[in-house]
């Protein structure tokens, strides 16, 4: 989850923002908890899958970091823009999911909705600055630095994973 | 709402792209101890069946052209021997002992002597670390199974050679030439590297105070700090006979650097473990993950899992890799016993006999190594197995 990148496309009403928070931190928490089960039904190791996780974080973190500016999304009217575009597409991304599965996995879905948490508070505190052409030209800088972070963190989770029995 | 169908599609189309190329499905079948010990058993028997004339062992058979392979490689012959006295020693078996013991023939045939070491070298070839580390380790198992010392000098004279070859860095060089009468700087053998090291741990066990400890430790520093830098390996190199070395060391005998390579080792068995456990014969396991690992790959996986579980269950450093160690040893050994050509499926090969117990590559070709390393590596998984089974 990148908050600088977000917040060039998230709506302007915090209290839309702070409700796809929550959905999607109840989303992530749903499927970290059935993750573990989910891919022992599918016969995959979670150091395997950490791997496929991997592959999604450096791919996600690429796009970001050639795309830094995202298209506008469409979204609901009123509060229900909280959970379109805010909750899906815009939080619940391939990377945050999958490593929502992971962390079910390796039984880590107590850190994993707490690093949600924080990615969350971060990106409603972005809404608090107002957007403008300065702002947004950080926001783009900001973006791109997380979107290269996220690269490195795919490539240490593939090291991680490479190195696990 | 087309646009979120869009974006739904994509991940949909996502997750099964990640599903089927980069984590298919990893297919462990369950294994008992009695299958495994069945496997084992028909292994053995392959090996037993192919004694040739002159101490040798038939070395390979393509099942497609009905060839025997007239082939040979003394590394792969004390392989067999090795592998043969180990399970000699380990089970009684009588067949494997004579089987065993036949070899030593061939061996005695090929000796290559220089100041006070023996090599094990075929007449006017350089000699080989791996040979004569491997062939020590057999006369050692073969002292576990008889009793007898009558090779003890020889033995001796294979591990001296050994330790002529060790450098000031602790690394042994892979090659002796004849025509230099020298060791051959620079060159280091794949895996005579950690035959080496195994040897050398088994000397010391068996003779302690003659200073083989000392060269082990050397020769563990050296691995489990520098071998790969040296060797060129990125990743580390999955030699499962330096897992049989460290095993031999045992707690007492590993620093921190030697478990934090063990570590490591133990990473890159249990990744091969599960890229094995993804392909398959055919389809998009075919195509995605390539050929299924031969026998001799199955088993140098199982050999270096099972001898870094043993060693997670002796060092309480290592402790934390059992559980991870055991999942991946229960399923690289039920692939193994899988894989195995069984009594019905011989019968479809033109001689069934040079079927039966072998694990045939695509091509149709197995040789002894396909055979020995599935067989140590089951041999040595049997007791977590016959746990499980408690």
């Amino acid at each position: 989850m990148n908050p600088c990148r977000l917040r060039l496309v998230l709506p302007e009403r915090v209290a839309a923002v702070a409700l796809g928070c929550v959905v999607a931190l109840g989303a992530v928490a749903a499927i970290a908890a059935l993750g573990g089960a989910l891919l022992s039904a599918l016969d995959i190791s979670p150091e395997s899958f950490r791997l496929g996780a991997a592959l999604v974080l450096v791919l996600e973190g690429a796009r970001a970091l050639v795309f830094a500016w995202p298209a506008p999304e469409p979204e609901l009217a009123g509060l229900e823009a909280g959970l379109v575009p805010v909750a899906f597409p815009l939080l619940l991304s391939p990377g945050v999911v999958a490593l929502a599965v992971a962390a079910g996995g390796d039984d880590v879905e107590p850190e994993a909705v707490g690093a949600l948490a924080i990615a969350c508070a971060l990106t409603l505190a972005d809404t608090l600055i107002p957007r403008g052409e300065r702002a947004d030209t950080l926001f783009v800088a900001g973006g791109r630095l997380l979107a290269a972070l996220e690269i490195a963190a795919g490539v240490a989770l593939a090291v991680g994973a490479i190195g696990d029995v | 709402m087309r646009r979120l169908l869009v974006y739904a599609g994509v991940f949909v189309l996502g997750a099964l792209v990640l599903r089927v190329a980069v984590v298919p499905a990893e297919v462990c079948p369950s294994v008992t101890p009695a299958e495994a010990r069945t496997a084992v058993d028909e292994a053995a028997g392959w090996l037993e069946r192919g004694v040739q004339p002159g101490g040798r062992y038939m070395y390979g058979y393509d099942r497609e052209a009905d060839l025997v392979s007239l082939d040979y490689n003394i590394t792969r012959h004390a392989g067999v021997m090795m592998g043969l006295y180990r399970l000699a020693a380990e089970t009684g078996d009588r067949e494997a002992l004579a089987a065993a013991e036949h070899g030593l023939s061939f061996l005695h045939a090929n000796l290559l002597r220089h100041d006070d070491w023996t090599a094990f070298a075929e007449p006017g070839q350089d000699a080989r670390l791996g040979a004569s580390a491997l062939v020590a380790a057999a006369l050692v198992q073969r002292r576990a199974a008889t009793g007898d010392t009558g090779e003890d000098d020889l033995l001796h004279g294979l591990a001296r050679f050994l330790r002529a070859q060790q450098q000031a860095d602790g690394s042994v060089l892979g090659t002796w030439s004849v025509a230099t009468e020298r060791a051959l700087p620079g060159e280091y053998s794949t895996y005579g590297t950690g035959q080496a090291l195994w040897t050398f741990a088994l000397m010391d066990d068996l003779f302690p105070g003659e200073g083989w400890d000392e060269a082990a430790r050397r020769l563990a520093r050296f691995v489990a700090t520098r071998r790969d830098e040296v060797e060129g390996h990125y990743l580390t190199f999955p030699d499962h006979w330096v897992a049989y070395g460290l095993a031999e060391l045992g707690p007492e005998g590993l620093g921190e650097p030697e478990v934090a390579y063990a570590r490591k080792l133990a990473g890159i068995f249990g990744l091969n473990s599960r890229l094995e456990a993804q392909s398959g014969e055919d389809g998009l396991r075919r195509l995605l993950r390539g050929e299924p690992a031969s026998g001799a790959g199955l088993g140098t996986v199982t050999e270096g899992l099972a001898q870094l579980w043993r060693l997670s269950l002796q060092d309480p450093r290592l402790g934390d890799l059992t559980e991870d160690l055991e999942t991946r040893l229960r399923c690289t050994a039920g692939r193994t016993v899988d894989r195995q050509i069984d009594p019905v499926e011989a019968q479809a090969a033109p001689r069934p006999l040079l079927a039966l117990g072998a694990w045939f590559s695509e091509d149709g070709y197995t040789q002894m190594d396909h055979q020995r390393h599935p067989l140590s590596g089951l041999l040595a998984t049997l007791p977590l197995l016959e746990e499980d089974a408690r």
